[in-house]
């Protein structure tokens, strides 16, 4: 097997094991998360605020509710107990909704902010892990 | 109505691309050795090993540095097997979304 069958395989058997996964039933019905909000909890500064957002989340929208919140135009960062993933578009917004939507345990979206020209993560004015 | 056989039911486009996500994450986290022992290992859980065995075999394969992988399994885990598979993270210190 060279590295490509591997890849076709890995990709096929996961595929499997999605359709009999709980997430996918969860994910494809008609009562599915796409007709619901999004928890979102916001956290500045040690303090947090939670709203919600509708479906499809708009990284602009987001961006505006921020402003409304904080007065100010502040740097987001996905996080959870392990990683923190700055948004800076769109695309990683999706990204940050699909982490939260496959994972049953999580309720909100937890979102770090920071000033703007945010620093590293783990650094000691970047966001915290956990 | 007839019940859908796993071949009939394709996967929802948010899906495609959480797997997509998921195929490239291993790409960049395995070493060709590493993806070819997870493709053996994936298709044997399919067709031959247990939950359990699959879990030990798997968390040996990411070692502990890349122990958080396992979380992202979550979605590709059949739900008959995904209590025993949360149970099994909890116990291995994966919480959240690992990824």
């Amino acid at each position: 097997m060279d590295e490509k069958e591997a890849l076709n395989s890995i990709k096929n058997d996961l595929a499997a094991g999605m359709k009999q996964s709980a997430w996918h039933k969860s994910h494809s019905s008609a009562k599915s998360s796409s007709q619901t909000d999004v928890r979102v909890k916001f956290e500045f500064q040690g303090e947090k605020r939670i709203i919600q957002v509708p479906r499809p989340v708009n990284f602009q929208d987001l961006q505006s509710k921020v402003k409304t919140a904080y007065g100010q135009l502040l740097t987001m960062f996905y996080t959870n107990t392990e990683i923190s993933i700055p948004i800076l578009n769109q695309s990683d917004l999706e990204k940050a909704i699909i982490l939260l939507d496959h994972n049953p345990h999580m309720k909100s979206l937890r979102i770090y902010l920071c000033k703007e020209n945010p620093t590293p993560p783990g650094s000691p004015q970047g966001p915290p892990h956990g | 109505s007839v019940a859908k056989s796993e071949s009939d039911i394709s996967i929802t486009p948010s899906a495609q691309e959480l797997l997509q996500d998921y195929m490239s994450l291993l790409k960049t986290r395995l070493k060709t050795e590493e993806l070819k022992q997870f493709a053996l290992l994936l298709r044997q859980y399919r067709t031959s090993i247990s939950v359990r065995e699959f879990c030990i075999r798997l968390k040996d394969l990411y070692r502990e540095e890349r122990k958080f992988l396992m979380a992202g399994m979550r979605p590709f885990i059949p739900e008959k097997d995904s209590q025993y598979f949360e149970s099994f993270l909890e116990s291995i210190g994966v919480d959240g979304n690992g990824i």
